[in-house]
């Protein structure tokens, strides 16, 4: 049995709005192994960089309204800490790598600079020995001529190079856990692969766990061993990598793999389309949140929540999924 | 056979270079966005134009419109050279040629209701009748998948999908000939992605529309596109029809785009060609062929001398040596 290094239970997170109150994550319950690449998909909107936000703690205070659950990091509740214990958390314990590197780097500081701080504040090193761990993780993360770089400003890289210094820094203060929220897709095809490249290296050699956040379902079915699938703040699918793509269960799972243009193959019929739009928190639909998009949907879809069930790693919420997920095993 | 179909696209050595502003050495730097770039688009045929960022494919497509004007080359569109054309006459054939854009929403007018912005459009290429106006509005609205309501909607109040179909109703409602799609679909989710791809497909088909669609999803290229090139650094380097470019590309450069593209088949691409070293800067572009530097099969006189247009198979072209002598 493999062992949990991160677990959610039952997270929710609402947020003040003009609107109202909207609960963008509505009792997301997960885990990551250790050492494992957890995909978490969806689309705008879903919720999935929120659970990210949450976990670490990253959300604007004053929009917040309300989180609750627990977030169990090795079996403590890192949700109760208060915001200067989460402080040794961040870094330490958990990392997080953004999307857009250009803005999450400080324009006006050097690069090698910005990893030093890091370690000045997570770790007891001192200038000496953090410039050398700082040159060290520009050379682990693959930036050709660190020993240069280490003193050029953000804006003198190009796109990839910075997404490897931000690696750089999440993985500077050895973290166990890295939360990598959309890395590659600010990124051309060729430098994605690299970074993907790097990530799963980083992972197998250093054994670190990773939550990678995407849209991307092609980059989660190369490097994922698990996948969470995720619609208006919920869950609606989680399974081995191997088992969404032979076997998704979920409509919603389904519509979103059957709507991507595929590169093998000479098909040229019409693109599968999921019906209607993603709705707007406030109109959060009574009944499974995806009935009125779907094809199968009855009037009991209409009406009543499904639950996030199944046996074994295979799990939907889905009341037309359920006859096959046990015929599956 | 291909001779037979209408030329609608004919763009011949196109160059654009921009000067960039502030230098302190005396020489002046050029940035050749474009180099010498030349295609011919027969009528409804679909484009692609892929390469990664800074590669000039945008620059091309908005040169092509006359959106920048080229530093040199000529640009036929529908049989009528318009390298030249002044402003005025230009205004009235850009009927003939509209763009569609990545991000709708910044190329909306966030002040205008959406009825309002198409209603410009028309009375700018003088459809003085209004209830003629309104009548062709809630035609193309109809026909992009909007509801007669959405008239009276602002730009914020659309969903990123419902923007772009605003977007696209924009560009044909004057039932142009040829439209540039300029990344049309990268900024939306993809459920609602294959609903723009199947729009513009159907509208090609109806309005008899000619594209040249750029942009840096491969998957979705392949999918739209009946010919496709590929760009770097300012040039062509190769062009196939679509099945054929990616069954068997030729250009080194083409293969390891190719091969970086996730596909989604469980587990690690393991023949992936990786890049070395980056994008050389287009302010230093490298003699010979732009793509040397980072060739797995560079040879030295690569490095000298530019390769030529060398047809390898009967309409697939690429720029190499390895499909033809050193001239």
């Amino acid at each position: 049995m493999s062992e949990k290094i991160l677990e959610v239970r039952n997270l929710t997170t609402s947020f003040r709005t003009e609107r109202g109150v909207m609960k963008a994550v509505d009792g997301v319950s997960f885990h990551t192994n250790k050492g494992e690449i957890l995909g978490i998909v969806g689309e705008s909107g879903c919720g999935k960089s929120v659970t990210s936000q949450s976990i670490m703690r990253l959300y604007d205070e004053k929009y917040l309204a309300r989180i609750t659950g627990e977030v169990l990091v090795e079996g403590n509740d890192i949700l109760k800490l208060s915001m200067k214990d989460m402080q040794g958390i961040r870094g330490n314990t958990i990392s997080m790598v953004f999307q857009d590197a250009l803005s999450s780097l400080n324009p006006v500081m050097k690069i090698g600079d910005q990893i030093i701080e890091t370690l000045r504040i997570h770790t007891s090193l001192n200038k000496k020995q953090a410039k050398e761990r700082a040159l060290e993780m520009l050379r682990l993360v693959g930036i050709p001529g660190y020993e240069e770089r280490i003193d050029q400003y953000p804006h003198e890289l190009s796109g990839g190079m910075r997404q490897r210094v931000m690696i750089a820094i999440a993985l500077s203060c050895n973290p166990k856990i890295l939360i990598a929220d959309e890395p590659t897709t600010a990124l051309d095809v060729t430098i994605q692969a690299q970074i993907m490249d790097l990530i799963v290296e980083l992972n197998q050699k250093i054994g670190m766990s990773v939550m990678l956040i995407t849209h991307d379902l092609a980059v989660v079915a190369e490097t994922c061993s698990r996948v969470i699938v995720m619609y208006l703040g919920q869950i609606v699918e989680e399974a081995d990598v191997e088992d969404i793509f032979s076997n998704p269960l979920h409509p919603y799972t389904r519509g979103m793999m059957d709507s991507i243009p595929q590169l093998e193959g000479e098909k040229r019929e019409r693109l599968h389309v999921i019906k209607g739009i993603v709705p707007l928190l406030s109109q959060i639909p009574t009944g499974c949140r995806f009935a009125p998009r779907c094809p199968y949907a009855d009037e009991s879809c209409r009406q009543n929540m499904p639950e996030l069930r199944g046996e074994g790693t295979h799990k939907v919420r889905c009341f037309k999924a359920e006859g096959n997920l046990t015929e599956a095993g | 056979m291909t001779d037979e179909r209408k030329l609608i696209v004919d763009a011949v050595k196109i160059k654009k270079y921009f000067q960039t502003e502030v230098s302190i050495s005396l020489e002046k730097p050029v940035v050749k966005a474009v180099d010498g770039v030349s295609l011919k688009i027969y009528e409804n045929e679909v484009y692609g134009l892929v390469g990664e960022s800074g590669c000039g494919k945008s620059t091309f497509g908005r040169t092509l419109l006359r959106l920048t004007n080229p530093t040199s080359g000529t640009i036929s569109i529908n049989g009528t050279d318009i390298t030249g054309m002044k402003e005025k006459e230009l205004r009235m054939k850009r009927k003939d040629m509209q763009m569609i854009f990545q991000d709708p929403y910044t190329s909306l007018n966030p002040r205008k209701k959406m009825g309002e912005i198409l209603d410009e459009v028309l009375t700018i290429h003088g459809i003085k009748n209004a209830g003629e106006r309104m009548n062709l509005t809630l035609e193309i609205m109809e026909k992009v998948g909007l509801r007669p309501e959405h008239y009276y909607r602002y730009p914020h109040e659309f969903s990123g999908g419902q923007r772009q179909r605003v977007g696209i109703a924009r560009a044909l409602i004057l039932n142009p000939r040829f439209v540039v799609c300029d990344e049309p679909v990268s900024a939306l989710d993809v459920s609602i992605q294959s609903q723009i791809i199947n729009l513009l497909l159907d509208m090609k088909d109806e309005k008899k529309l000619t594209y040249l669609f750029i942009a840096h999803d491969l998957s979705v290229v392949k999918y739209i596109s009946t010919k496709i090139g590929v760009m770097y650094l300012g040039h062509l380097v190769e062009e196939a029809p679509a099945d054929e470019l990616f069954a068997h590309p030729l250009h080194p450069y083409t293969q390891a785009l190719l091969s970086a593209v996730p596909s989604t088949t469980v587990g690690r691409k393991k023949n992936r060609v990786a890049l070395q070293g980056e994008l050389p800067s287009p302010l230093h572009p490298p003699a010979g062929c732009p793509f040397h530097t980072r060739c797995p099969y560079a040879k030295s006189y690569c490095s000298e001398i530019k390769p030529k247009k060398i047809e390898v198979e009967t309409g697939h072209m690429a720029r190499c040596f390895l499909y033809g002598d050193t001239n």
